[in-house]
């Protein structure tokens, strides 16, 4: 009875979605109610994407039904998709940088007919801004702000639209752990006032907070339980197919010689201001350093002059004993470093490049790939084949371009080249950001298996359970500096997050 | 109950033959469109078309034609995609295809040796004087970060202004001379024909040989491989081992000599003087057949081709039919037009889907 006086606000049946040879939505069925968070949880290349953008409108499903309220709906634009109240929080950020706040989030309307109003769009911004309890300056450049408050400005951007059906697609692989639980505040709020939220996340501590988890696998549905029902390690298994075991197994090494050796390395950013300030450590064979700190505190400039790509306006770098100062980024893969970054289409793939070109950028030249200056294409697609093989990489063939790629799947390409052409040294950038349990599993064994075979490991992450499972030794960084180094047995977590939140020692005490 | 429903989406990849077909449509759209606008002329399209076949294709010789009038665009054509393909926007092509007939030039007025010597030398100094022009644009853009745009559009105003000052104040006009051009290059340094009773001479060769070699080091060498890298993504490129900086010198100075490849192609193997007129328009035109043909070395053969009958073709059109060459200018935007049109409408393709109701 109940059910037909209040149909699902949103309900999808038997959704089917190719993209040529590739099934990325095979027969989904799932809805969510008024007042309801249901999460999307899957592997890497599970669909849950291409899902998301079949339900506000930016793909058109080959097959199935989405119903509003109990009508059947088709949307042929986002624009569609709205008008019936479902908004669409994007996994990049789709704002202008050089426009402010309010000219951002009025910029998705269309109904703003000749003259603007921005007075009156201004108060409902400001009104919405109140009601969840989200301080904007409405005023400020995009550009000039971090990366935490942009996503508020997509999110009240949606909300803007009068959307009652948020889809948010990681809306948290980008935000500091801090600003991931505002988020979670935020979401309640909205709940609270009957808003349907559709949450796509691969952590699984805030895939519990929601309340229904439909679980993809291949693009198919193979898990559709009540959050309370569940647990952790069920739904890894239903996730992944098997049971993962998260908890990596660190066998206990001494480190060797020294292999990185930095000492008062200072480097600005890009607006010229010190970015890494006076930092001095060193990284053994056998060792794992953990940089832990909170995303934008140096680690960025830190690798990028580690690697090569920014210069250093004092210090030295060494790498066993050879000076590597001012080097370039050349000079750092013929010594041996690997370069694992966070913003992997950024800066560690070609996206209209195939799978296997990617698979061999920056070692193009080297005797396993090219015949001197000529590249030998049966070799690469043969690597490429292999480390499609091995990292279990989901794409229909070495040929394919790179962009089409799911995030994770594009990650295990920089991981298949970089943990390849690395012998010394292997610099890893939030090297899990955005991918599923399983791989992250696989992203930590191999890198304590490098450990094991004696390379030197730079490991920075906002997750602290990833540095304290991997790290020999933990340096805090805030600020561009370094607050403290432990060893990993010493550590302590709240100390941790104290050191991460700028906090000198001796005031924590 | 299903039905059956069409949607337009976006193509990941046209392939070669969405792109033959994509180039098929355009012409046959541009012939429509211009034998409208000669008939709105006054003209008779299929006397004007006739003559234009006849011109191009018409006897073997003809078809000769055909090819020496693409020669030169060939090389400006390689010129601007080498340099689009590393999204380097070099517009410089018409200047520095002055430059590479101007060295090689520069050179016959001081040296007169065998043929055997001075061949290889002029084709050498055209490479030179185009990689000079390109070298200087990358040094702007690398050193003082001068816009290559910029920068190039000012050296072709330049360069084209040095031929006209040398000519101009007579240092390389010949005495009594009455045309603004130059005495004739002699013979041992022109360009030589490819057989007795033919005008195909050595520059078309070269012309065939560098689309082969550019096709090859574009898609089959670690060079190209690089330049690729640096055009689709700079930053990560920069990350993996290409030096910005090194890329743009390298990129702008090939380019740059391919162009001036070009220039003693026209003139030390057509025209065996410099002047303005003769030299004119083969940049601008040499952009057009990059762009026509997706900045692939291969294509751009088979678009230069066809330019270079629109050409020749062109020339016997105005001697036939009393059409002015403008008239072929005019063609070559227009086939430009619809290529860009087509390019855009090609991304896109029909799929019929079905929908359970
Ligand atoms: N435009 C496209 N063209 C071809 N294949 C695509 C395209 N978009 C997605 N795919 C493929 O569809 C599958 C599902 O991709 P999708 O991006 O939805 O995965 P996902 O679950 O969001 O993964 P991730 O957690 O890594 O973001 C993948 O195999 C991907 O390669
Ligand atoms: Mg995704």
């Amino acid at each position: 009875m109940t059910a037909e006086q209040n149909p699902p606000r949103l309900e999808v049946h038997g959704l089917t979605k190719t993209f040529g040879p590739v099934i990325a939505n095979t027969d989904v069925s799932f809805n969510v109610a008024r007042g309801e968070i249901l999460c999307l949880l899957g592997e890497n290349g599970a669909g849950k994407s291409t899902l998301s953008s079949c339900l506000y409108g930016f793909y058109r499903p080959d097959k199935g039904q989405i119903l509003c309220d109990g009508m059947p709906v088709s949307f042929n634009s986002p624009r569609d998709a709205i008008a019936r109240g479902i908004g669409m929080v994007h996994q990049h950020f789709v704002l202008v940088p050089s426009m402010t706040v309010v000219e951002n989030i009025i910029l998705g309307t269309h109904d703003h007919g000749w003259a603007l109003n921005l007075e009156k769009k201004a108060r409902k911004i400001s009104d919405l801004c109140a009601r969840y309890d989200i301080s904007l300056d409405l005023n400020a450049k995009i550009w000039q702000l971090s990366v935490g408050e942009q996503q508020w400005v997509e999110i009240i951007k949606v909300l803007f639209l009068d959307a009652e059906v948020l889809i948010l697609d990681e809306p948290t692989a980008v935000l500091t752990p801090h600003e991931s639980k505002k988020l979670f505040a935020i979401l309640q709020k909205m709940t609270a006032d009957n808003l349907s939220i559709i949450l796509i996340s691969h952590k699984l501590e805030e895939v519990l907070q929601s309340d229904k988890i439909v679980v993809l696998r291949k693009g198919r549905i193979v898990g559709n339980v009540r959050t309370v029902d569940t647990t952790r390690s069920d739904l890894t298994s239903m996730m992944v197919g098997r049971p993962v075991m998260l908890r990596a197994e660190r066998t206990d090494i001494t480190p060797g010689a020294p292999v990185l050796q930095v000492s008062n390395l200072t480097v600005l950013n890009d607006k010229g201001q010190t970015a890494v300030n006076t930092m001095t450590f060193t990284v053994h064979e056998h060792e794992i350093l953990g940089i832990a700190g909170v995303s934008g505190n140096g680690q960025t400039e830190l690798f990028e002059a580690l690697i090569g790509v920014r210069d250093s306006q004092t210090g030295h770098i060494q790498l066993s004993g050879k000076d590597l100062t001012h080097h370039s980024p050349m000079d750092a893969i013929t010594n041996g470093i690997g370069y694992i970054p966070d913003d992997r289409f950024r800066a560690g793939l070609v996206g209209p490049f195939s799978v296997e070109d990617n698979t061999i950028l920056g070692i193009q030249k080297r005797a396993e790939f090219a015949d001197g200056p000529i590249l030998n294409r049966r070799r690469i697609r043969n690597f490429a084949r292999d480390a499609i093989d091995r990292f279990g990489i989901v794409t229909p063939g070495p040929q394919t371009r790179t962009d089409t790629l799911s995030g994770g799947n594009a990650q295990k390409v920089i991981l298949a080249r970089e943990f390849w052409s690395a012998t010394k040294c292997i610099l890893a950038n939030q090297p899990t950001r955005g991918l599923d349990v399983g791989i992250i599993e696989y992203v930590h064994q191999i890198l304590l298996e490098k450990r094991h075979k004696g390379f030197a490991i730079v490991l920075a992450s906002e997750e602290l359970e990833d540095i304290l499972a991997l790290s020999d030794r933990i340096a805090v960084v805030s600020k561009g500096q370094i607050m403290g180094v432990f060893h990993a047995d010493e550590a302590n977590i709240d100390q941790l997050g104290l050191l991460m939140a700028g906090q000198a020692l001796e005031n924590a005490a | 109950m299903t039905i059956s429903d069409y949607r337009i989406e976006k193509r990941t990849d046209v392939g070669a033959i969405g792109l033959f077909m994509q180039a098929l449509i355009a012409i046959t759209l541009a012939f429509v469109a211009s034998g409208l606008l000669l008939t709105i002329l006054g003209f008779d399209p299929v006397a004007a078309f006739d003559a234009l076949h006849k011109g191009a294709f018409g006897t073997w010789r003809n078809a000769q034609g055909s090819l020496i009038h693409a020669a030169p665009l060939a090389f400006t054509g390689v010129a601007a995609a080498v340099a689009f393909r590393a999204r380097i926007w070099s517009i410089g092509q018409e200047g520095q295809f002055f430059a590479g007939a101007m060295m090689a030039y520069f050179f016959t007025t001081f040296l007169n040796l065998p043929a055997l010597i001075m061949v290889p030398l002029v084709i050498l100094a055209g490479a030179l004087g185009g990689g000079l022009m390109g070298g200087l644009s990358g040094t702007l853009k690398t050193r003082f970060n001068v816009n290559v745009v910029v920068s190039t559009v000012m050296l072709n105003y330049i360069i084209v202004y040095l031929l006209s000052y040398l000519l101009t104040s007579r240092i390389w006009m010949a005495p009594g001379e009455y045309y603004l051009q130059t005495d004739r290059i002699p013979k041992n340094a022109r360009l030589p024909d490819l057989w007795p009773e033919t005008d195909l001479h050595l520059g078309v060769v070269l012309a065939v040989l560098t689309i082969i070699g550019l096709h090859f080091l574009i898609n089959h060498t670690t060079f190209g491989f690089s330049l690729r890298a640096f055009g689709d993504n700079a930053v990560a490129a920069h990350f993996k081992g290409v030096a910005p900086k090194r890329m743009t010198l390298i990129v702008l100075t090939l380019s740059g000599a391919l162009a001036g490849l070009g220039g003693v192609v026209q003139s030390f193997g057509v025209d065996f003087r410099l002047s303005q007129t003769f030299l004119y328009g083969h940049g601008s035109a040499g952009l057009i057949v990059a762009v026509i043909a997706g900045l692939r070395p291969l294509s751009i053969g088979l678009v230069a081709f066809l330019f270079g009958a629109l050409a020749k073709g062109g020339l016997f059109m105005q001697v036939m039919a009393d059409i002015s060459s403008a008239m072929i200018s005019t063609m070559q935007a227009i086939i430009l037009m619809f290529f860009l049109v087509t390019s855009v409408l090609f991304q896109y393709r029909l799929r019929r889907i079905s929908q359970d109701v």
